[in-house]
């Protein structure tokens, strides 16, 4: 089992036994308010509860500092822990051999530089060539499907009529949290990134509303 | 109506659920945070549950101190809304859903169980319960 490896800053180079990775996060002096953090670990249950409060408490003190209202920063923090939870939660029930890179990373908005911030929240692992394509498949549905709520409660649907995982995870990302979701693979390894915009003026986005009768109410 | 039949309280990893019988009402409450590896216990505890409502008016689950429910989870908790929703309809009972407000990935992921099941389901937003 791998020690846990912790790093801060531009430059990052993790090793976990079997992944091996260097990489470059976004130069610092091209984007002054870039910041990344990441961790290798190896198939530890408990480090998804770790992650998703490492990353609330993270995301938690950048919206603080760019004075983002109380209830937008609670909505954009639950937002990034739940994806976060959620990936590193795939990577150790389905990687390859458990261990496993985590990344949060923070970088201006090219659109709106210094105002607006792009946070990402990736995991990279190894997996086997089955569940490559599946989460491939998956992501790109996502992205090109043209209901997203549809989709999703269609999901949610057969995952009551089958056993097994939920295959929920991408889903919920994607539709509760509206963050994008991005899908790379480079020979075994793959990488899964979910960002959103965060700023003044940008949202807190929920999942898209359907029509009806709200069964919602407040006491 | 089953109203002496009692529900286990159980806990696994960092979630604990608890459960209880009066007449024709049932009370849950789930506490924590249901995260990889309390499936198996969340799904035993719902089935559990759904015996013990037969007969019942309405299920209130107390999820105003539950911090953080994952996909699996999720479905757990769909399963057993689902199966509440295909009994005949003289069986059928309303689940009501207490929920926080401040926790915001809760307003999200029950809105899409509304969704699917709002004949048998309803949230009911709440600040965190006192005891």
């Amino acid at each position: 089992m791998p020690s846990n490896d912790i790093g801060f800053g531009p430059r990052r180079s993790t090793r976990a036994s079997g992944l091996v990775r260097k990489r470059t996060v976004r130069s610092l002096a091209a984007e002054p308010e870039a910041a990344s953090f990441s961790i290798a670990f190896g198939r530890r249950p408990k480090m998804v509860a770790m992650v998703r409060r490492v990353v609330a408490d993270f995301y938690g003190a950048l919206y603080d500092e760019i004075a983002a209202p109380v209830e937008q920063s609670r909505g954009w923090t639950s937002q990034v822990s739940l994806a976060a939870a959620e990936l590193v939660e795939n990577t150790v029930r389905h990687g390859l051999d458990g261990d496993a890179v985590f990344s949060i990373t923070v970088a201006s908005d090219r659109d709106d530089p210094g105002r607006v911030h792009v946070v990402s929240v990736s995991t990279r692992n190894r997996a086997d060539a089955s569940q490559r394509e599946l989460v491939l498949r998956r992501v790109n549905e996502l992205r090109t499907t043209p209901d997203l709520f549809a989709f999703y409660l269609a999901l949610l649907t057969e995952s009551t009529q089958q056993g097994g995982s939920s295959g929920l995870g991408l889903a919920r990302i994607r539709v509760e949290t509206r963050m994008d979701l991005h899908c790379s693979i480079d020979g075994d390894e793959l990488e899964i990134t979910a960002s959103a915009r965060v700023g003044p003026g940008v949202p807190v986005l929920g999942p898209p509303r359907r029509d009806g009768p709200e069964r919602t109410r407040s006491r | 109506m089953n109203g002496s039949t009692s529900i286990r309280s159980v806990t696994a990893e960092s979630l604990s659920a608890a459960g209880a019988v009066e007449g024709e009402l049932v009370t849950v409450r789930l506490c924590g945070s249901a995260e990889l590896g309390s499936k198996a216990m969340l799904d035993e505890f719902l089935a559990d549950v759904l015996v013990a409502s037969d007969g019942c008016r309405e299920v209130v689950v107390d999820m105003t101190k539950l911090e953080y429910m994952n996909s699996s989870a999720l479905k757990s908790l769909l399963t057993w809304i689902v199966r509440v929703r295909d009994l005949p309809e003289l069986r059928r009972y309303t689940i009501r859903i207490l929920s926080n407000p401040e926790l915001h990935w809760q307003q999200r992921s029950l809105h899409s169980l509304v969704s699917m099941c709002g004949d048998v389901l309803e949230v009911e937003e709440r600040g965190e319960q006192s005891s």
